[in-house]
């Protein structure tokens, strides 16, 4: 684990990020004459993630990693893959061509280890996103920015049991999702008990498999779903279940997932609460980041700028778990809206 | 180059403020990093790139940042000379000098006199309204009717739940649990098995939250943490009494926390009294407490920022007021989104014997 990560106060880095990058944007003519990017070495950044290539939510921090790279006048390489050889291949090409900045999710700790230890072993500087806090540590990643599994797990918990709720049934989707599992024990500890469920295809539909552990358990008054389709299916499961145990059984449904349909869930008050984690930041921030890196180490042999570069190590930057809920729906939902006009406008405009 | 700048900085006057506590914050968490490195890359930018006129602040007026006509009123219940809120002062002045915006700054510990300022700023026609909510139920008809008529109100320091229940934006503190972890964690790491945590106030959720979370951090490493509720410092002799009985009641207890500085002090003397080997740390810095920590009877103090509770609001005030570009829409519309599901978090920092030198003392700005 980053020691030293603690919860949301990477907020001040936004603040403080947006302004750096409204002063480079409001003088970028003079910032290349005087501090002259052309003399400051060019950088180049590859962000190379687990991702499928049409996922709503790599959509954002792809959108975050451009703007940052377009403000911060960085070369970005981005690609998005669940393939991992396929990763492991562009991350060693990356390294050879000379990126000095890798980004990466650990999602698969044991095709991506070897790679990522060497990169970092030859002075590549890495950074974590997404999912691999710990194990990026142990690698020698330079630092972590997302959501950290253990804490976000405990903080759904917690909200469960503000909300009544006292024996959990979890879904699981993926059978050997590290994260997964994380977030199903920490949230499933805070509550009185934790019923985990993997879904798999070819078990009859996960409907039906969700609406079975209810009918089988009538203690469950919570279910956790951690992605759109599986918070579908819990949805209409939930449904049947209220149908067919009339004398109100409440089941609460909580989500690890954000998106409209999400959104759309919580307005109509069929989820209770969504988990977000700013993908958006997710990308933006190890991008700019890796600026200001290379301006502190403008100031080289300088003592304070030393310890600057000391501190990174092994630091990090929590971005969450937020929660959405019936009262911030509406604000998330405007937000959303207008990350999404702000990349639909970028898009234009390079057009 | 960096020290060249500090100092540049700090030249600026008042302006050496925002130095000296980008300088502190830099020793204080991890976070150091993070608002140093932007800040000098700022000041960097400010200094090299664009040529400030060193009359001015940072930025503002060079153009660099657009101009706002925000106006934005802070109303505390903190009274004027009181140290912390002296300092959330100084961080409010200093983000008005940077974004160039107008500020009214005031503060009463009578939370009718309060409220009364809040409605005041509101029919003056402030755009934003900046707010601790000690009492929050005072607050309420002047907080929803705010919200209504399209004002932007934010909470500081106190007061978040119900303030967001009112339709504030957001706020901007230190979230007990958090803060109660952290110190937790930090007991563990000095080889505190057995913890003492004094509550000062029987009826106060936030405390209760500091020691239960304190005391999950000392279970998941197979220490024990016990409450004691103390009197409170309007009796100092019962409550180092009552701490220094159980101290010599049970030898075994080797860490105390307490939640205020106030507390702190009587709990050294309750220590060195009852011949107790036990370490000491706090909530909440002051004058006594930092000598303290540099002779090594405190262990650490929990800093909750009083100036970044100053500062930040208005900065983020700032930046929502701003017309998004191409350049920067995206980024604006990421704060925004973490402004509305995540917290906006300047606590716990930490203090201890490494960086407590470099910590500016309370009051002498």
């Amino acid at each position: 684990m980053f020691t030293g990560l603690s919860a949301w106060r990477g907020v001040a880095l936004v603040i403080v990020l947006a302004y750096v990058g409204l002063a480079i944007a409001g003088c970028a003519e003079a910032a290349r004459e005087r501090l002259g990017l052309g003399l400051a070495p060019p950088m180049s950044v590859a962000m190379i993630v687990h991702g499928a290539e049409d996922d709503p939510f790599w959509a954002d921090v792809r959108a975050g990693a451009e703007d940052a790279a377009r403000t911060f006048d960085v070369n970005l390489f981005w690609r998005s893959t669940p393939d991992a050889d396929e990763r492991v291949r562009l991350i060693n090409e990356s390294v050879q061509q000379g990126f000095e900045v890798l980004v990466v999710t650990l999602s698969d700790p044991e095709a991506m280890s070897e790679v990522v230890r060497d990169a970092a072993l030859i002075g590549v500087t890495v950074y974590v996103i997404n999912v691999g806090a710990d194990i990026g540590a142990a690698l020698g990643a330079d630092s972590y920015f997302g959501q950290v599994e253990t804490v976000a797990g405990l903080a759904v918990g917690d909200r469960l049991v503000d909300a009544g709720a006292t024996h959990l049934l979890c879904v699981q989707h993926e059978a050997r999702n590290i994260a997964l599992e994380t977030r199903c024990n920490r949230a499933g500890s805070r509550l009185e008990e934790l019923t985990t469920l993997s879904v798999e295809p070819g078990q009859g539909t996960i409907e039906r498999q969700i609406e079975a552990a209810l009918l089988d358990d009538d203690s469950i008054d919570a279910v956790l779903t951690m992605n759109t389709s599986v918070m579908n299916e819990a949805a209409t499961a939930l449904d049947s279940v209220r149908v067919s145990q009339p004398g109100g059984r409440t089941v609460i449904h909580a989500v690890f997932e954000l998106n409209d349909e999400v959104l759309d869930a919580i307005e109509d008050g069929s989820v209770v609460f969504a988990v977000d984690q700013q993908p958006y930041l997710q990308g933006y921030l190890p991008v700019a980041y890796s600026r200001l890196v290379q301006y502190s180490e403008l100031t080289q042999g300088d003592e304070l700028a030393d310890a600057l570069l000391q501190w990174i190590a092994g630091r990090g930057v929590l971005l969450g778990p937020g929660f959405v809920d019936s009262h911030n729906v509406q604000r998330v939902r405007d937000a959303t809206a207008r990350s999404h006009a702000a990349a639909d406008a970028v898009e234009q405009a390079t057009e | 180059m960096v020290p060249a700048l500090l100092g540049w900085m700090t030249e600026q006057g008042e302006q050496g403020v925002l130095a000296r506590r980008v300088e502190r914050l830099a020793n204080e968490g991890w976070i150091r990093w993070v608002v140093l490195a932007g800040l000098i890359a700022l000041a960097m930018v400010a200094a090299y790139v664009c040529r400030v006129d060193k009359d001015v602040s940072l930025l503002a007026g060079t153009g660099v940042l657009p101009p706002t006509d925000i106006r934005v009123a802070m109303v505390t219940h903190g009274g004027i000379g009181d140290t912390f809120w002296d300092e959330v002062a100084a961080g409010a002045f200093a983000a008005q000098r940077e974004f160039g915006i107008e500020l009214f700054y005031d503060g009463d510990g009578n939370v009718n006199e309060q409220v009364r300022l809040f409605d005041n700023a509101v029919a003056l026609g402030y755009d934003v309204l900046i707010v601790s909510l000690a009492d929050p139920d005072a607050f309420e008809q002047s907080i929803r009717s705010a919200v209504e008529a399209g004002l932007l109100v934010m909470t500081i320091n106190s007061g978040e739940e119900r303030g967001r229940e009112f339709g504030a934006v957001t706020h901007f503190g230190q979230p007990d649990g958090v803060a109660g972890l952290g110190a937790g964690e930090r007991m563990v790491f000095a080889g505190v098995k057995k913890l003492l945590c004094l509550i000062h106030e029987a009826a106060n959720v936030g405390l209760e939250a500091r020691c239960a979370n304190a005391g999950l951090a000392m279970e998941l490493s197979g220490g024990t943490m016990q409450r004691l509720s103390v009197t409170g410092t309007a009796d100092r002799v019962s409550t180092t009494g009552e701490i220094g009985a159980v101290l010599q009641a049970d030898p075994s207890i080797d860490g105390i926390l307490a939640l205020n500085s106030g507390i702190a002090e009587l709990a050294m003397s309750a220590i060195q009294s009852s011949g107790s080997e036990a370490q000491l740390a706090t909530f909440d810095v002051s004058p006594a407490i930092l000598e303290a920590i540099e002779a090594g009877d405190v262990l650490f103090a929990v800093d909750q920022q009083a100036y970044l509770q100053g500062f930040l609001p208005i900065a983020f005030a700032y930046f929502r007021s701003l017309d998004a570009d191409s350049q920067t829409g995206g980024i604006l519309a990421g704060m925004e989104r973490w402004a509305a599901s995540g917290r906006l978090v300047t606590g716990p920092g930490f203090v201890d014997q490494s960086n407590v030198r470099r910590f500016p003392q309370l009051g002498d700005e």
